[in-house]
Formats: C-alpha cells, structure tokens, sequence
C-alpha cells in the first residue's frame, strides 16, 4: 500500500499523528462539551497532568506512608511492572518447556501418551481463572499462584499444540531421516524438534495476550503487588484517573512483551525464514 | 475395535489420575480441605449447588429450584460470551472491511486501533464499569473488547495475503469495488477469520469470568470467586467442573457452527 521508501516513511509518520491527533481530539471536545464528567472518562490532559500524584499509588510496601522523594515512586512503579512481568515471563517459560517436553514425551513413549492424553484433554477445556481457588489453595499469596495459573494458560495448550505439530511433520523428514540411518530418539531431537518449534512458538504468541490477561487477575485477587492489584485498587476506590493511567502502562508493556517475543522468535528459531504468518502487523 | 481400545484406555488414563489423587489423600499428602479428592467433593452435591445462588443459599430450596438456579447461572455466563463473541465478529469484520475499503478512514483509524490493542481487558474492566454499571452490558463489552482488536488486525491480515488472482478474475469480469469486497473478499477471508476466533474463544471466555467475579453480580465467575473467598474446595472443583464442561461444548458448538455455516470451504 502506497510508496514505500523514505518519502512513505514521512506520509506514514504524518498519518499516525493525525490519526492519534484526531482520536485525542475527539476525546478532548467531547469532554469539553459537558458530555461526559472526568470522574468518568477524564480525558488525556486531566489524568496526564494527575501522574504525579498517581505515582505513589504504585507503591504497594508501604501505603500510607506519606510523601516520599519522586525518584523512589518511579523505583515502586518499576517494581510494580517487573514483579508483573517476572511472573509472566516465568509462568510462559515453564508452560511452554514443560509443554513442549509433555506433547514429546506422549508421542516418543506410545504407553505414556494412552495414559496421559485423555487427562490432559480433560482438564485442558477449563478455564485457567476457574483454577484460581485451587492456585490460592496449593500456593498461598504471593508469586507461585500467579506463576502457576500463566503456567496453567499455556501449559495445555502447547501441550496439545505439540502433539498435533508432530502429527503434522512432513513425512519426507522423517523417510530422510530413517534412510540416513537416525534412531528414534535423533529422529525427535534432531528432525522433529526444530520441525515443530516454530509452529509452537507461534501458538505461544498468539496465547500472551490469555497469560497476561490472567497475570492481571492472580494479582488481584492472590497477591498485594503488580499491576493487576493496581487495576483492581483503581476499580474499588473508583480513581478515573489512575485507571487511565494503569491502561496506558499495561499497554506499554503489552506491547513491549510481544515485540520482545517476536525478536527472541527471530533470533532463537535462526532457521526459518522471517516473513512468518503474523496476527500483528 | 478400535472404539473400546480408545474408550479401554480413555478409562484406564481417567483412573490412574483420580487414583493418584486420592492415594495421596489417603496417604495424608493433600489436605482434604483445600484438595479433596473425588470422592469427597462429589458426596454432597446438592450442598455445593445451593451455593450458586444467593437465593437458595440459605434454608432448604427444593432440587428442582437448586437445579434451575444453577442452569440459569450457567446459561448467563454462556450468553454473555456468545452475544459478545458476535458482536465482536460483525464489528471487526466490519471495521477492518471498511479500512481496506477506504484508504482514507484506514489511515485515520488503524493508528488508532494498533494503539490500543495491547492493552489487556483486565484494564478496561474499571472503565467497563463505570460505562456500564452492572449487568449484562459490562462482560460483553470486555469480550468485546478482547477479540475486537485482535480480529481486526486478523481481518487486514487475511485480506492482505488473499490470492490476488481472487481479485483479478472479479475485476476482469467487471466486478465493481464494492462488489468484490462483498462477494470475493467476505466469502474469502471469513473461514480464517473463524478460526481466530475459535482461538480466542478461551480468552472470551476467561474475561467474562473475571468480569462476573468483580461485580456483574451472577454467572460462574463469582462461583469462582466465592468459592475462593469462603475457602470452599468442593465449590471450587464442581465448579471448574461444570467451567470445564461449557468451555469444551462451546469450542464444540463453534466448530459445527464453523462448519455449517462455512459450507463452501472444503
């Protein structure tokens, strides 16, 4: 669509501001117009110029403390977004190797995947939030249960995404593989492995948007720090302000997440071409 | 033959996971008050329904009144997702429709809608709220809001990566802009489309849960949260039970929907 090349960059550039402009603008007027109250949906330059004083709501360890020094509120919000983003990062990283290692094992051992399969079809279609009691139940407070449910969001999934991209291999890997004298165990770790990982990853992907939706809720409901307990504090005290202000963080690192995920595909899965099928654009 | 094999082994597999469960509430490993085993919370059933519901909560509500006030929870979370799973659907074929049709509302809108579309449901649950009260309006909204985006992006993708050939037939033959985007781009694109859907149907469905458990005020997601906070296990297992149940029938429904109403795709 339209020229690419430098001068495209600028048109493109300019349309984004306009765009943005117009929707800001939109926003602005019709709050300007009486439509609405900011208690309700204040608009960009209320809850902007509020950030401020919003800050020290970041700061779960202590609060009421009072004042404190502007430098140690942007260190509690930059604990508030890593404590989130540690559990994220670690519930998906368990998920998908225990995932991956599960769907492999059902489909090398034939034994083990007779046993485990249906189980894990079972308990694959429920929710990872109607797990929430059990995750409180097994874990306490704290990280472990929000770990344990993003673990639970993905760890079915790519369980069963697994065995169904093994199924899927293309047959001439596998007849090359066997005529070149590999054993069943090579043929997994070196043929079927590298064949399936991106598939995988994909999956893995399309599935952050599920993990880091139910980070939000373990937070708030099994522990006292993270953005999710931000998003609830804002909800029950009714703060307009801080809530648009937690959305725009949460956007940010949303959106920083899933960039980071596309790199860490590109550089890890070096093998397949980068033009991949992608959601995101 | 093969049917009893599968079923022999479905069964064996089922055993062998309740058998570990309640070996080690046997043994003394799992505490039966926050993990009961099967045959534990599967005794009182009657008591764990009255929990649904604060009107058969207290004194002794007949079975029939226990059994509808569960359906009825079940029926309301099912709803809620169903009607914002379509509207969602028309929305944002719709919308990303209209940004390929007319370059100049995609320019102005699609900046937009990539702003938002990082931003997780979870936080626009408050703004749901204070739009919409209670009720119906602020789960579908959030359901709304979680697949919009995403198959909107979807949308541009399918269409952009549509064989041209497609296009170029419709037009040799005269096809007027709009009527290829009806009659060529619509039929093309709309399969794909389904199946993101289907993909997100686990988000949908995990969003109008956590809306019910902070204030729509019914629905199993307050089970869920009550359960929780009244440290009740059995509620907890029957109801991730019955969670799980809707959840697989709902991926069902939507595959035979998939395939009824997308006759023509092979």
């Amino acid at each position: 669509m339209g020229s690419q090349g430098a001068n495209g960059r600028v048109v493109q550039i300019i349309w984004w501001f306009v765009s943005i402009g117009l929707f800001f603008g939109v926003w602005e007027l019709t709050f300007a117009m009486g439509l609405y109250s900011e208690t309700f949906l204040p608009p960009p330059h209320i809850f902007l110029a509020d950030i401020p004083n919003q800050l020290p709501n970041f700061d779960f360890s202590q609060a009421n403390a009072g004042q404190a020094a502007a430098a140690s509120h942007l260190h509690a919000v930059a604990e508030t977004i890593s404590a989130t983003v540690m559990r994220v990062v670690a519930g998906l990283g368990l998920g998908f190797v225990l995932g991956v290692l599960s769907g492999s094992l059902i489909r090398y051992f034939r034994w083990f995947g007779k046993l485990v399969l249906p189980v894990v079809t079972l308990l694959a279609p429920i929710s990872p939030f109607a797990w929430l009691p059990v995750a409180v139940y097994l874990f306490g407070t704290g990280d472990k249960p929000a770990i344990f449910l993003v673990f639970l969001a993905v760890y079915f999934i790519i369980t069963l995404a697994t065995i169904a991209e093994i199924d899927n291999v293309m047959e001439t890997y596998l007849n090359v593989a066997r005529i070149m004298g590999a054993t069943r165990f090579q043929t997994y770790s070196q043929v079927i492995l590298p064949a399936v990982l991106p598939g995988l990853f994909m999956i893995l992907r399309l599935n952050l948007f599920a993990a880091w939706m139910i980070v939000l809720i373990a937070e708030s409901a099994g522990s006292d720090s993270g953005l999710g307990a931000l998003v609830m504090l804002a909800r029950n005290t009714g703060a307009a302000n801080l809530v648009m202000i937690t959305m725009m963080v949460i956007g940010t690192v949303g959106f920083v997440f899933d960039f980071a995920l596309r790199l860490v595909q590109r550089r890890i899965l070096h093998w397949v071409p980068v033009t991949q099928a992608s959601l995101q654009k | 033959m093969k049917f009893a094999a599968a079923a022999f082994w479905w069964i064996a597999s089922v055993a062998l996971f309740v058998g570990i469960w309640e070996f080690s509430w046997y043994m003394g490993w799992a505490n039966p008050m926050l993990l009961p085993p099967p045959h534990i919370f599967t005794q009182d059933l009657f008591y764990v329904a009255k929990m649904f519901d604060k009107s058969t909560r207290l004194g002794n509500p007949t079975t029939t009144l226990v059994t509808i006030t569960v359906l009825k929870t079940i029926g309301a979370s099912t709803l809620r997702v169903l009607i914002g799973l379509a509207v969602a659907l028309v929305g944002s074929l719709f919308i990303g429709m209209a940004i390929r049709f007319s370059p100049l509302f995609g320019r102005l809108i699609l900046p937009v809608i990539n702003l938002l579309a990082p931003v997780s449901p979870i936080a626009w649950l408050p703004i749901a709220m204070l739009i919409f009260g209670l009720g119906n309006a602020p789960a579908i909204f959030l359901v709304y809001i979680a697949l919009f985006f995403i198959m909107t992006l979807a949308t541009l993708n399918l269409i952009d990566t549509m064989p041209p050939s497609y296009i170029q037939v419709a037009r040799i033959m005269g096809a007027s802009r709009l009527q290829i985007f009806i009659q060529v781009i619509l039929p093309a694109i709309l399969p794909g489309l389904f199946v993101v859907l289907r993909l997100n149907l686990f988000a949908a469905w995990m969003i109008v849960l956590i809306a019910e458990s902070v204030g729509i005020g019914s629905g199993l997601g307050l089970v869920v949260i009550i359960s929780r906070n009244t440290f009740n296990a059995q509620l907890a297992f029957f109801t991730m039970a019955i969670i799980g149940v809707v959840g697989f029938a709902l991926d069902v429904a939507l595959r035979e929907i998939q395939r009824r109403v997308l006759y023509w795709v092979p």
